[in-house]
């Protein structure tokens, strides 16, 4: 048990102090008049879902609501592009799922399996999959590294139907 | 005559008349009648208002606030499933507005608008003790020392002023101020101690 005397005593029974700071007279018979006056009012901020508080910020702000839609839309282009790309890159342009241009393989294949002559020339290449990547985010083909690399060479038939190149 | 704010009993949660009542107009007010939340505010203003107002000390500004809780409490009503009193989850969400009011207030200047003191302190033999011509300032009046007083509190953090507005003010038990602040009670007992530590260094002249 604490003395009478012991300084926490004292700093409590001063902090009573406090239970005598009242308000003006009459306020807790107004408080509640206003409070259900605004409640009835509905002039109050009342506990709403975040997605009506969104949608009241965009309509009573067009400005942020058009910086929004725009951005949206700068998304909706930029993955629309990448998916693109990706699609592009499992699925190469015609050449390489027609087996022209073998995307990993040197092997020499003709363009034209259907009606082969002898000493023709015949175009050959050997993209690999960084390299079409490359085109397609480049589509003006101004830098030489983003174009796949084509070679040209003279190709022999065999009656066998072999192809060697020279 | 008005009688001091908190003159009345602490407020418990195991109050054995007020608490099926309270759930009664609950009940009620909850399928939108707006007389048993007249009723609901007319019995607990006067606590929410007097801890909004020592964490403020600024009447205007706990005259709002304490309005804020009761409509916010209202609007949250359908949500209130009763695992708590209802008075406990009302001061926490009186006490959890007034916490982000004064963090917003931080970087303010703090303005002082304090209530007058009821003539019945004068008679406080309590009171009348500090300031009789024992004390180091026994020209102190009791405005002045209502000023330091809260300039003193308002010096502490504000969770520490909470669990001292609560506790030595409010008359609330440690195990009911931890339900509203969410704490646990060796937290609220730790804060009381540094909070009245602090307070003792801050009112010395008044406590030897």
């Amino acid at each position: 048990m604490q003395p009478p005397d012991d300084p926490e005593q004292r700093l409590v029974r001063l902090l009573a102090l406090k239970r005598y700071e009242t308000p003006p007279p009459g306020f807790f018979g107004q408080l509640p008049v206003r409070i259900l006056v605004n409640l009835r009012a509905g002039s109050v901020v009342v506990d709403v879902p975040w997605w009506t508080r969104v949608l009241r910020v965009l309509v009573h702000e067009p400005m942020i609501g058009l910086s929004y839609a725009a951005l949206g839309l700068g998304a909706v282009l930029f993955g629309i592009s990448v998916l693109e790309t990706a699609i592009d890159v499992q699925n190469p342009p015609i050449g390489l799922t027609q087996g022209l241009f073998p995307a990993a393989s040197p092997e020499l294949v003709l363009a034209d399996p259907q009606g082969p002559t002898p000493g023709m020339i015949y175009r050959v290449a050997e993209p690999t999959p960084a390299m079409w990547l490359q085109s397609s985010l480049n589509p003006l083909g101004q830098s030489s590294a983003a174009t796949p690399v084509f070679r040209f060479e003279t190709i022999e038939f065999t009656p066998a139907g072999t192809t060697s190149a020279r | 005559m008005a009688l001091p704010i908190l003159a009345s009993s602490p407020p418990t949660e195991t109050a054995p008349q007020a608490e099926p009542e309270d759930t009664l107009l609950v009940l009620r007010s909850q399928g939108g009648d707006l007389a048993a939340f007249d009723q609901l505010i007319r019995r607990h203003q006067e606590r929410v208002y007097a801890t909004v107002y020592h964490m403020t000390a600024n009447h205007e500004d706990a005259a709002d606030l304490t309005q804020e809780a009761f409509i916010k409490a209202y609007n949250a009503l359908p949500g209130f499933k009763g695992d708590s009193g209802f008075f406990t989850w009302l001061y926490r969400i009186a006490v959890n507005r007034t916490l982000n009011f004064l963090k917003q207030r931080r970087n303010r200047m703090i303005h002082l608008s304090l209530n007058d003191i009821d003539f019945n302190a004068e008679h406080d033999p309590d009171l009348v003790a500090l300031t009789s011509e024992k004390t180091p300032r026994r020209d102190l009046n009791l405005t002045e020392l209502q000023e330091r007083l809260n300039t003193a509190l308002l010096k502490l953090s504000e969770s520490h002023r909470m669990v001292v507005v609560l506790h030595d003010i409010q008359g609330v038990p440690h195990e009911e101020i931890a339900r509203i602040m969410d704490c646990n009670t060796g937290t609220v007992r730790s804060r009381l101690f540094y909070a009245r530590q602090q307070l003792q260094g801050l009112l010395s002249d008044y406590l030897k």
